[in-house]
């Protein structure tokens, strides 16, 4: 037995421990910031905003993030503003190295399509076999797995924000701009191809001039040219047209108003019998080539360009793509020329397609021609929204966290189980609270068995 | 923009519900109360009678009655159609309103003082017109003889009831110019109101009086009992009975023509020289009167054979052939020109007469190959005649081993003239060649062309559309009823040219007024709306705003 | 190259090939008036055939009854809904022949009822100009066939583009003849069919 010199001993000790105890208690309570070189490794993308409310409470001096899934923009800022407070913050991927890919996350963009239809092209960009599922403030628009090419692009009429991902990364876009359409000039003799041309692009939603030559002196004409019958058309240029089509030979008196349209930033669409206007040669982006010989009986098929006679084009200047290619021949060369792109084709009589085409032909040539002239089309951006709007949406979440975070480290085993800030917060908790009963316990316990109170 | 509030958010998954119109009327934004639509189809219909209590899409035949029924007074009650107002008038304890429903799409908006308004779209029902197919006469057909009895046999159906069926013929005579026609009907037939019916008759000939050259069109028709926007007329493909001519030479498209008449001389020219190689066989071993006499004989048909082909050379050179051969000691005057007039016709002279009657002012009028097809086939015909001439010739004078040479040659010419038959069918008509060089702009007087007027947009409305789409969904965060309102006239709108979002809008419109959870037929709607959706796996390597 | 080929409609009813000189005709005054690339001479299309697709501008008379076949149908439908125009010209030059009531009847199954088309209408004014309307043609001014002046010309619409422009004229006769006889006449009775054509070509 204890002489009561021991008790008294131990009761005093059992005390101190539990004032100790209630002493960290209080202290852990009402801390000051943790001493700069703590040490937080934060396991999994889920336990991130709790930590970060934490952190913000008692800075650590640093901190290791291990992440399942791209941050939010939220967190990614806050991540972001505890590194500019002196918290040093990295980052890896969780999981194997195959799971990893998915983890780039994906990229979303949606930008304003080139033609009258008031769409947008949304591009996600992402890992290759990823699933993606793209929706809008309507619901969704299309669910996918992300091709070979890394992307997925969808033309469609977007409806609010519109949210682009998979399991572990989304992200969200919405058009920010519109573009400016000016009408289309088309320039062509009075013939099926002129007249089919201009229809379809009237068809598709542009507005378009145009001027058929009839005869000598005499044309056909629609549009701003009004009743002006002489040879030349005043006022080709970036503030009344966005493009021209230059369908035939009768563009030879506009040639040199058609080089400086394009100079200055206007889109010109050449047509095979355009090509041998010699005044245009200098902006063609290729030459005329060899006679293409039609595909007997193939208008029908499901390539109807093939029954299409014509010229390849050859030569294709340093700078020009090729937009279309049939059959090995390149039948569709752009190029840009100053500020202003020029495409030249090297179909014949197009309106067949038309009139002669499968199910859907009309649609399908109206969609062609709408094509070739967007894609040449000179067509200035209007900001669409406030830029609120901009704020709300986060295109690109890997870049961003690299952006804010830096390269994450490379992958390593880990060195153990890391222990999570909340879980060693907690623990001290627990421990000073079993201290802290241990102690009075004790004092308690000895006092009763000597009898005192 | 469509933007539900997070109230109405039921699956609390992020998926958006649509609260029921009812709810809200049921709050009591309306005092129009419940809208009962007695629907009595058209007569020729054969529909019963149907009782809908506020529906919001109407589908009938035109004709039909519409009774609209409600609760409240018939004062301050107004119902449209379109835009034409339609009578409301007190009926028992509340009100009545009756319209007959038209062939077009419509909206009827009922609405009260102070209280609320229904909306209901009308959308006609198509009546087809009956289903004629005409089983007897199968082909077309050529006729040798205006007599006989043709049986007709047709089979109809109509989707709702016939009325009638017959046999229409039509005959025309005459050419050229001058066509006169009579018409009739045959074997009418009164079906009552059944759906299917055989029709038969027969077509007597005699009975038409016709003439070589006439022709028969004949057709089954039907009619539908529809008196509202009918009736509705459907006819079987046409038949066409053609009596041949005396001169007939047309022998395209028609599967009954009488031999070409070439063919015949090819197998005249053949059977005389078979006789004419049989007599030179024989000759040596008869007396030459025998012989004689037999290659005189034989000369009598190569004379008869001539004339033939001469008559085939002038009925295409617009004589008709009535004129017959002018040929040598025939014992005719005839007067079709001065050079057949002057005497015997001689294969340069009929030659001659062949082109005057095909050129106009020295030039050709029709070329192929750099020979009209009249020449074309005219030139081998003409030889046949000019080497006929010399066998005839040679026969006459008892030497039919002289006559065997011309003779081969013509039968040869027959053969070629055969040939040419076949590429100068009578469906080529002539082709004049213009001489572009020689007229280009030598017009004197210039044109002045008015200005073009641009084409319509297809699509233009698409995004309009969809703007008020996502109106009539804000609409129905606020006020479902009214949103409700809205997708009933976007569904109007929509319902020819986009039948897939009209038919989803429909499905919306039913859930929300049934109170379930429409998001997903909206989202149907929204993207049949936006029709043209395209997804790429590839990056545009060019393109894009600037 | 573009050529516009004048092209006339074989139908399996009737006789398509009543006025064959009228392709030669109106290619000879498109050369005389324009500078459209324009074949030397017509072609005969069947309109059963996919081939009359080629086609943009086709040309069908005739003095029978038409009875278009199912396949004719089907051809002309397509034709006409791709932008085609059909030019239809009553040779009987009469209301009560059996050319006219048959094939408009016809022609409004195929494509929609034929109306008036007004005299203000851009088609007489699209080369020359024809204030009046559609020219009169000799067999009216002589009161053959129904005896009476047309003063409008029939169409049906798509959109706001004729698509089957139909006469009771009787172009048909008013225009057969070889154009080499054109410079007998003092004023060119085929300048109508120009405006057709450059119509057809350019709207």
């Amino acid at each position: 037995m204890p002489s009561r010199g021991e008790r008294r001993l131990l009761e005093r000790g059992s005390r101190a421990v539990a004032l100790a105890a209630l002493g960290g208690l209080l202290w852990l309570a009402w801390r000051p910031p943790p001493p700069a070189n703590a040490r937080v490794t934060v396991d999994g993308t889920a336990a991130l905003p709790a930590f970060l409310s934490q952190a913000t409470r008692a800075p650590v001096g640093a901190l290791a993030l291990v992440i399942d899934s791209i941050p939010g923009r939220r967190e990614r800022d806050w991540l972001r503003a505890l590194a500019g407070a002196g918290t040093a913050v990295t980052w890896r991927r969780a999981g194997a190295t195959a799971l990893r890919g998915d983890l780039t996350g994906i990229a979303i963009t949606a930008e304003p399509v080139v033609d009258p239809s008031g769409r947008s092209r949304i591009v996600a960009v992402g890992p290759p076999g990823a699933p993606l599922t793209i929706s809008d403030e309507a619901g969704g628009m299309d669910s996918a797995s992300i091709a070979s090419s890394g992307a997925r692009v969808l033309d469609a009429t977007v409806d609010g924000i519109v949210t682009g991902g998979g399991a572990r990364s989304v992200a969200t876009t919405a058009p920010r701009d519109s573009v400016v359409l000016r009408p289309v000039l088309v320039l062509a003799n009075a013939g099926w191809e002129g007249k089919f041309i201009a229809a379809a692009l009237e068809e598709a939603g542009w507005r378009v001039d145009v001027r058929f030559a009839v005869a000598p002196r005499v044309a056909v004409v629609q549009g701003t040219g009004g009743r002006d019958q002489a040879a030349t058309i005043a006022g080709i240029d970036t503030g009344r047209y966005a493009a021209v089509v230059a369908v035939d030979e009768s563009a030879a008196p506009h040639a040199a108003a058609l080089v400086r349209f394009v100079r200055q930033g206007g889109g010109l669409v050449v047509g095979r019998d355009a090509s041998s206007v010699v005044a245009l040669a200098p902006i063609l982006p290729a030459r005329p080539g060899a006679p293409i010989t039609p595909v007997l009986g193939a208008i029908a098929s499901d390539q109807p360009l093939r029954a299409l006679g014509g010229i390849a084009l050859s030569a294709p200047r340093r700078d020009a793509v090729v937009l279309d290619r049939l059959g090995g021949a390149a039948r569709g060369v752009a190029a840009r020329v100053g500020v202003g792109r020029v495409l030249m084709l090297g179909y014949d009589e197009t309106w067949r397609w038309r009139m002669e085409g499968g199910e859907g032909a009309p649609a399908e040539h109206r969609s062609w021609w709408s094509a070739m002239v967007a894609s040449v089309a000179y067509a200035p951006l209007a900001p669409l929204r406030p830029a609120t709007a901009a704020q709300l949406v986060d295109e690109a979440p890997y870049a961003a966290l690299v952006d804010a975070l830096g390269e994450p480290l490379p992958d390593q085993p880990s060195a153990g189980a890391p222990i999570s800030a909340i879980a060693w917060q907690r623990l001290r908790f627990v421990l000073l609270f079993v201290l802290l009963i241990g102690g009075l316990l004790a004092e308690w316990t000895s006092r009763r068995l000597r009898g005192a109170r | 923009m469509w933007r539900m509030p997070a109230a109405l958010d039921r699956a609390g998954d992020g998926s958006r519900a649509v609260p029921g119109a009812g709810g809200a009327r049921a709050a009591g934004a309306t005092a129009l109360g419940a809208v009962t639509l007695t629907l009595r189809p058209p007569r020729y219909a054969g529909r019963a009678v149907e009782r809908l209590v506020d529906p919001a899409l109407v589908r009938a035949y035109p004709g039909s009655r519409v009774m609209l029924e409600g609760a409240g007074p018939a004062d301050g009650t107004r119902a449209r159609v379109d835009d034409a107002s339609v009578a409301v008038r007190e009926a028992g304890i509340g009100w009545r309103s009756e319209f007959v429903t038209g062939a077009a799409r419509a909206l009827v908006r009922v609405e009260r003082d102070g209280g609320g308004a229904r909306l209901l779209a009308l959308e006609p029902l198509v009546d087809s017109a009956p289903m004629v197919t005409l089983r007897s006469p199968a082909r077309d057909t050529v006729l040798r003889q205006p007599n006989g009895t043709i049986a007709l046999a047709a089979d109809v159906r109509d989707d709702l009831g016939l009325a009638s069926a017959v046999f229409e013929y039509i005959v025309s005579s005459g050419a050229g110019e001058r066509f006169t026609f009579t018409s009739g009907t045959l074997g009418a037939l009164r079906p009552g109101s059944g759906r299917e019916a055989a029709l038969r008759a027969s077509l007597s000939l005699d009975g038409l009086t016709l003439a070589p050259g006439d022709v028969v069109h004949l057709r089954a028709v039907a009619r539908d009992q529809n008196d509202v926007s009918g009736p509705g007329v459907g006819s079987s493909e046409s038949r066409t009975i053609r009596i041949a001519r005396a001169d007939e030479y047309d022998s395209v498209a028609v599967d009954q023509a009488p031999p070409p008449e070439v063919d015949k001389s090819l197998l005249s020219q053949r059977m005389l020289i078979n006789l004419t190689e049989a007599l030179v066989k024989r000759s040596r071993a008869v007396a030459r009167t025998e012989v004689t006499a037999e290659s005189r004989r034989i000369g009598r048909d190569q004379g008869r054979l001539r004339k033939q082909v001469s008559d085939i050379i002038f009925s295409r050179l617009g004589d008709g052939g009535e004129g017959g051969e002018h040929f040598h000691g025939d014992g005719h005057a005839h007067a079709e020109s001065d050079e057949l007039a002057a005497g015997p016709l001689t294969p340069e002279a009929l030659l001659r007469a062949a082109e005057k009657a095909t050129v106009i002012s020295g030039s050709p009028t029709d070329f192929e190959h750099d020979e009209t097809p009249v020449v074309a086939i005219n030139r081998p015909m003409l030889e046949a005649y000019n080497a006929m001439w010399d066998a005839g010739r040679a026969l006459d004078g008892g030497e039919p081993a002289r006559a065997l040479p011309p003779m081969y040659i013509a039968l040869a010419a027959i053969q070629r003239a055969r040939a040419a038959e076949r590429l100068y069918l009578r469906g080529a008509p002539p082709r004049v060649v213009v001489d572009l060089a020689r007229v280009r702009l030598q017009g004197k007087e210039p044109g002045s062309p008015g200005a073009r007027s641009p084409r319509q947009p297809i699509d233009l409305a698409r995004a309009g559309v969809l703007a008020r789409f996502g109106a009539a969904l804000d609409e129905l965060t606020r006020d479902p009823a009214a949103g409700v309102d809205s997708l009933i006239v976007l569904r109007l709108a929509v319902a020819e040219r986009l039948p897939a979002a009209a038919a989803a809008l429909e499905g919306a419109i039913a859930a929300v007024r049934a109170s379930r959870n429409a998001t997903d037929a909206l989202r149907r709607a929204r993207r049949a709306l936006d029709d043209g959706l395209v997804a790429t796996d590839t990056l545009p390597a060019w393109g894009g705003a600037r | 190259m573009s050529t516009f080929t004048f092209a006339t409609v074989q139908y399996e009813s009737g006789d398509w090939d009543s006025a064959p000189l009228v392709p030669a005709n109106l290619i000879d005054s498109i050369a005389r008036y324009t500078e459209i690339d324009v074949a030397p001479s017509g072609v005969v299309v069947p309109l059963g055939s996919e081939a009359a697709l080629r086609y943009p501008l086709l040309y069908l008379t005739g003095h029978l009854p038409v009875r278009f076949t199912a396949q004719e149908k089907q051809v002309l439908t397509r034709f006409l809904d791709r932008g085609g125009l059909l030019f239809v010209d009553d040779h009987n030059h009469d209301v009560d022949g059996m050319f006219h009531k048959t094939v408009t009847e016809e022609l409004e199954q195929v494509a929609g009822v034929l109306r008036k088309l007004p005299n203000t209408h851009p088609l007489y004014s699209s080369f020359f100009r024809f204030e009046d309307g559609p020219p009169n043609t000799s067999h009216e001014l002589n009161g053959w066939g129904d005896n009476l002046l047309h003063p409008y010309l029939m169409a049906a619409m798509r959109g706001d583009r004729i698509a089957v422009l139909y006469s009771n004229k009787d172009y048909s006769s008013e225009w057969n003849f070889h154009p080499d006889n054109k410079r007998f006449y003092s004023v060119d009775n085929t300048r109508f069919g120009v405006n057709l054509v450059v119509y057809a070509l350019t709207r």
